[in-house]
């Protein structure tokens, strides 16, 4: 039995943010201040869910709830309280996006800073309130609350992914709400009501801790699992229904979580600044999404109830299909930001899929790849923005040697491709290793040892999605470091023919023919198109000039324009230096985060996730993740 | 601690890795010195290293073994420091460049750690890796080799995928992770056909396994990337994947499998036939490759024959592979190097220019060709021997008649093609331009492996290489009485065979040699099988993309529509109705909006009773069959 202690520091890890936001608005015009607080409020975050943790491993649960305020009740609504408690599967969320606000804090000064953005008080004062909303998704006690701050993300995300504010960025924003707060949320809410409803219908002999009389209806994870089950047993509602709820909160968690087909809200948010996506692809939106995932199989509906349902194998194969047309995608992808959308979309059916195995190894290895994929990725976000801000390069096909002058960045990119495609030492490979051996214990009714068809297809497509991560990672490093701006393939490499196609730049040697404007490519490989109808955009600025912009120094400030050539100046790319390729605002956060990543691979064991993911799922479960 | 037992304080791959780390940084002389004394430490652990499981730790929450020293990993590790070492002095005299010589050194130290392994997750972890740094090393060089590396590291992937799987089911399936009995959990029931009984993570092992070693069908990335990278790049690749390839072969197999055997005589004819038919010296060298890791595969598969000496003459010959087939590698690359030409038909005479590098050529030749005394005559013999035997193994029909055949043409071909590269190459004709000998460090280099490659054929040093691979557990486990006097390599019947392969091979050659020329290149199976899987990948990724672009261009256009009937719900109505039959159309009052639906507030509609009463049934039936 687990030990709930009352306690306030729940609700302090999810206000010192909100508080940092007061402080990031009135200190607006001093911006090295201003900065100080969200680092403070970072660190300071993080201090408070560290503490909690070394209880929380050993079985105890901090549990805030609003009856703790003086003059309050506990009871919100329909005798559901409004409660936050921190317990295994919230520390491992909370842990994961307290840690990385830190170092993001410093990458967002170093990029905002970099590319003299406007509006920099909203954008840290947004930051600091979607990290709050975040740990309060991470300690929701119930579906209600839950479903509460997970609205208040996206809405406190909405000026971020906006950003910009142009035309491009608004639409992108008006569909990340439209997928996210009206359609993820409305199905999440009308999931939770429907849960109220059928754990209502539950006899209070059936549940333990019910007096007769009282009611049993109940949104609190955890508790949920047994009322329903009776009801299931009892026949007293369709099978059909269960299905139609587990759907439900699935989908609506699902959105946020960018599993196909309702990922498209991911590569259009795109447009948002870089260290926006790394937030909205490691830290807070998706994980939450995967999180909720986790939630709705591993307390809501809880693993026997899922597996007498079939939901488990349902889910499984929607993610596996889901990462494997993600990878697909990814291939065709020139602009390196959308290339890392759809991996993002692709790794987050990892965590969905794991979690829906239902075996101890799975969960556990789905619920390892939380931390693992969010920091490989937060790197290559980070990397991808440096490049941005440094040489204003967003296509993988003007990259070719520009690992001459971003030496750094671009070897801390390749060590966390290669994570992603589960190269051991590094983070991937240790939560796909659980993953697969999850898959092929899948039992049915074959002995053990004997993995059922659908567990043999989930691992085969495991390990098939491993070898396109090689297949769409690997170009973007082999161009960066060994291939010359005047003899390379043209990339994407999907839409050349076989054998590759001569792509040059003509910037080296021959001066004269250099571009005034520098970055303009003489013979571009190809066109630059890309697939899905809304996103030609970006691209088609083939022709176009920026006489005002000359490759190289940043810029005067006021608003300008996204669409750039980027690419390799005349003379080439210029060889620098690791430490002076760029600001250490952004330098450190990427040098740390790949560091963890890489930690993550070789000692998981002493950095708490491991042990934090192992009580999980044998918790969850009932069965043991040793083999 | 003594200083046997010092030896076995680090695994030797933590001492190469950071030997190739420092390389990167250091100047040239001093980076290379620092590898070569860390290839020399890993030759010091195996040969003196005591034996045991060294660095037991828990990985990922796995018991794993980090640092094991037993027989079969010290008669592989001693081959690989030797060669490397040779290799790095090559490489400082072969102008390579530092982080080339880094990548390589962090490709020989993942080798080391795989050889050393003592569980199949480590095993696995090195495995990766290798073929990581091996990747690395090949990009390095540029160019050409560029595209041929990403080709290699999806091959690679695909092998490493694999055998992953593999292991995992076999640990799933509770095989657990050690090395012993291989791969092949008893409880999982085998699938039967062909004639033999496997099971699935067995094939899963043979296939990923089988692409490192060069499987027929799995060999296309062999000549494909070994020609292109730097002379000194091409002698590390050529060595260490192949015959660790074959070292795991061993390991997930330690029974054999006549599959197995078959499929090791099949690689040493293709890899003959197709090396005959080359140009480029590399490339001819990289299907030899592939031939003679056919001879280790065969020897691996007899020990289902009942022959377990097919094992121990595997690893003898993967031994003696490493040293002579980096030796030709690097007198090639010598030639490579001076002359800057890679076809051997533009080449010739060189004997008398460069008779150091012919020597050595000459050298390795002989020892691949396996003339007496050299060392690639004791480990043929004993494959051969192994293919013989047998007699016992009733499954099919005569014996391995069809095995020792296909071998034996393989050693027919394998002279074949040595003699015409060397007489293309050294001895036909006259070479025009200006060349010099190999340098000092590779003269070296060349000359000590290539006088290891004697010495190790000569009787009495071939039984102490061979009991050191008798130690092994996994041979005396399968059969407890052989030993070294088992073997007879120097007996009348091997001296005879030796003799008729020679003159086979030397009356042979003049008859055949403008035929091959005339031929041309031929294209291997990578002319279908690398177009094929590119354009497939090409269509999938347009179908995918194509078809979610347009359900999202569809799912836009609907929403689009949406919109568009929430802000003219009266002209929506109205063209709806005027779609229904007569009786049902709801009654205007008040004619027609206009048509742009431009005063919303005007409707009034009156439905009739039946469709009022038709429109609440469907939706009480829709409720009603949802919630019940």
């Amino acid at each position: 039995m687990t030990e709930v202690v009352a306690d306030w520091r729940p609700l302090a890890a999810v206000l010192v943010s909100a508080l940092a936001i007061a402080l990031i608005v009135a200190s607006h015009r001093r911006r090295n201040v201003r900065e100080l607080w969200s680092v403070l409020a970072a660190v300071a975050k993080f201090a408070i869910v560290l503490s909690m943790l070394p209880g929380v491993l050993d079985g105890r649960e901090y549990r805030w709830s609003m009856g703790m305020v003086p003059g309050l009740t506990d009871e919100f609504v329909f005798g559901v309280d409004l409660a936050l408690r921190a317990d295994q599967l919230g520390m491992l969320f909370a842990v994961l996006a307290s840690f990385l606000w830190i170092f993001t804090a410093f990458y967002c000064a170093g990029y905002m800073r970099g590319l003299s953005e406007p509006n920099q008080t909203r954008f840290f004062a947004a930051f600091a309130a979607s990290l709050s909303t975040a740990l309060g998704i991470a300690f929701a006690e119930n579906l209600l609350v839950m479903f509460l701050f997970y609205e208040l993300l996206s809405i406190v995300t909405y000026p971020l992914v906006a950003h910009d504010e142009t035309d491009e960025a608004r639409v992108a924003g008006r569909k990340y709400l439209a997928y996210t707060f009206f359609g993820g949320g409305f199905l999440v809410l009308g999931g939770t009501v429907i849960i109220y409803w059928l754990t209502g219908l539950a006899d209070p002999a059936d549940v333990e801790g019910v007096e007769a009389g009282e009611s049993t209806a109940t949104v609190q994870f955890g508790e949920i699992a047994e009322p329903l089950w009776a009801v299931f047993e009892a026949g007293a509602a369709a099978e059909l229904l269960f299905v139609v709820t587990f759907g439900m909160l699935a989908l609506g968690f699902g959105t946020k979580a960018a599993i196909m087909p309702l990922h498209s809200w991911l590569p259009d948010a795109m447009v948002a600044p870089t260290p926006v996506s790394g937030l909205l692809h490691a830290v807070a939106v998706v994980k939450s999404g995967a999180f909720g995932v986790s939630r709705v199989v591993l307390d809501v509906f809880e693993p026997e109830l899922t597996a007498a349902l079939d939901m488990h194998v349902a889910l499984a194969a929607l993610a596996a299909f889901s990462f494997l047309m993600a990878s697909f995608i990814a291939l065709r992808k020139d602009n390196l930001k959308r290339r890392l959308a759809y991996s993002t979309a692709s790794q987050l059916s990892y965590i969905i899929m794991g979690v829906a195995l239902l075996v101890p190894a799975g969960v556990a290895g789905g619920l390892l790849h939380i931390p693992a994929h969010a920091f490989m990725k937060l790197t290559l976000f980070f990397c991808a923005g440096a490049i941005h801000v440094e040489t204003h390069t967003d296509d993988i096909s003007k990259m070719a040697g520009i690992g001459k002058r971003m030496p750094l960045t671009m070897s801390a990119f390749a060590v966390a491709a290669a994570g992603m495609a589960g190269i051991p030492l590094i983070a991937g490979f240790v939560s796909k290793f659980y993953m697969l051996v999850g898959s092929i214990q899948m039992t049915g009714d074959a002995a053990i040892g004997e993995p059922t068809a659908a567990g043999f297809v989930f691992a085969s497509a495991l390990i098939i999605s491993g070898i396109m991560n090689v297949a769409y990672f690997w170009p973007v490093v082999y161009t960066a470091f060994f291939e010359s701006e005047d003899a390379h393939d043209a990339k994407p490499l999907v839409e050349f023919p076989y054998g590759g196609e001569k792509a040059s730049y003509g910037v080296l040697g021959r001066g004269g023919e250099a571009h005034a404007d520098g970055g303009e490519p003489v013979t571009d490989g190809g066109s630059t198109d890309d697939s899905a109808g809304q996103e030609e955009r970006e691209d088609s600025h083939t022709g176009e000039h920026h006489d005002d912009h000359e490759h190289g120094d940043h810029h005067e400030d006021g608003h300008h324009d996204h669409h750039h050539h980027g690419g390799a100046p005349p003379g080439g790319w210029v060889r620098t230096s690791p430490r002076e390729e760029s600001t250490w605002l952004m330098l450190l956060p990427i040098t740390v985060i790949v560091t963890g990543a890489v930690l993550l691979g070789i000692v998981p064991g002493d950095l708490a996730f491991l042990d934090l993911v192992v009580e999980i799922a044998e918790a969850a479960t009932g069965g043991e993740v040793a083999v | 601690m003594t200083e046997l037992e010092a030896l076995a304080v680090a695994p030797p791959a933590f001492v190469v890795l950071v030997a190739a780390i420092a390389a990167a940084f250091l100047p040239r002389l001093y980076g290379h010195a620092l590898g070569a004394l860390a290839t020399l430490w890993v030759l010091a652990v195996a040969l003196f290293a005591p034996a045991g499981e060294h660095w037991a730790v828990e990985f990922m929450g796995f018991d794993v073994v980090f640092f094991q020293v037993d027989g079969l990993s010290q008669l592989i590790g001693l081959a690989a420091g030797l060669l490397a070492t040779a290799a790095v002095v090559y490489a400082y005299s072969s102008d390579a460049p530092r982080v080339m010589t880094a990548f390589a050194l962090a490709y020989v130290g993942c080798t080391t750690g795989l050889i050393f392994s003592g569980d199949w997750l480590t095993l696995i972890v090195w495995w990766e890796l290798m073929a990581v740094t091996s990747t690395l090393l090949v990009w390095h060089h540029g160019g050409e080799a560029v595209r041929a590396g990403y080709r290699y590291a999806i091959a690679h992937g695909i092998g490493g995928s694999l055998l992953l799987f593999a292991v995992i089911w076999h640990l799933a399936a509770g095989g657990g992770l050690g090395l012993e009995g291989g791969i092949d959990a008893g409880s999982l029931t085998p699938l039967s056909g062909v004639g033999i009984e496997a099971t699935a993570p067995a094939i899963l092992a043979a296939v990923g396994i089988g692409v490192n070693c060069g499987f027929v069908g799995l060999h296309t990335w062999l000549p494909d990337t070994y020609p292109r990278p730097h002379v000194a790049a091409s002698v590390f690749l050529s060595v260490f994947t192949t015959k660790t390839g074959a070292y795991v072969l061993l390991q997930a197999f330690p029974e054999g499998s006549m599959l197995l055997a078959y499929m090791g005589g099949a690689m040493a004819v293709y890899g003959v036939v197709f090396a005959l038919l080359q140009h480029d010296m590399r490339a001819l060298l990289s299907y030899h490759i592939m031939a003679q890791v056919g001879y280790m595969t065969a020897g691996i598969g007899l020990v289902a024959a009942g022959s377990s000496a097919g094992s121990v003459g595997a690893m003898m010959h993967a031994f003696n592979n490493v040293l002579f087939k980096a030796l030709l590698f690097m007198a090639c690359g010598v030639v490579v190097y001076r002359t800057g030409i890679d076809d051997l038909y533009e080449l010739g005479g060189l004997w008398k220019k460069m008779p150091l590098t012919a020597g050595a050529f000459g050298l390795g030749a002989l020892s691949i060709t396996a003339v007496p005394p050299f060392n690639g005559f004791i480990s043929k013999g004993m494959i051969l021997d192994a293919a013989d035997t047998g007699a016992t193994y009733a499954n099919l029909t005569g014996g391995n008649e069809l095995v020792w055949w296909m071998l034996f043409i393989g050693a027919i071909g394998t002279f074949l093609s040595f003699i015409k590269l060397g007489f293309y190459v050294f001895l036909h004709g006259e070479y025009d331009g200006i060349v010099t000998d190999a340098t000092r460090g590779q003269s070296a280099a060349m000359l000590s492996v290539g006088g290891a490659c004697l010495v190790i054929g000569l009787p009495g040093v071939w039984q102490q290489v061979t009991g050191v691979a008798l130690a092994s557990a996994d041979v005396t486990a399968i059969d407890p009485a052989i030993a070294v006097d088992n073997f007879n390599p120097y007996s009348t019947g091997h001296l005879l065979d030796a003799a008729v392969l020679l003159t086979v091979s030397v009356v042979a050659f003049p008859l055949v040699r403008r035929a091959l020329y005339r031929i041309g290149h031929v294209r291997d199976v990578e002319a279908v099988l690398n177009p094929l899987v590119f354009y497939s990948g090409k269509v999938g990724v347009y179908a995918v993309t194509e078809t979610f672009g347009a359900i999202d261009r569809a799912g836009i256009r609907f929403v689009r529509l949406c919109y568009w009937v929430g802000s003219h719900p009266v002209v929506v109505f109205q063209r709806v109705s005027r779609r229904l039959p007569r009786g049902l159309r709801p009654a205007f009052v008040d004619g027609p909006a206009a048509p742009d639906g431009g005063q919303p507030s005007r409707l009034y509609i009156r439905a009739g009773i039946g469709l009022t009463v038709l429109v609440l049934a469907v939706i009480l039936t829709l409720v009603l069959a949802l919630t019940l």
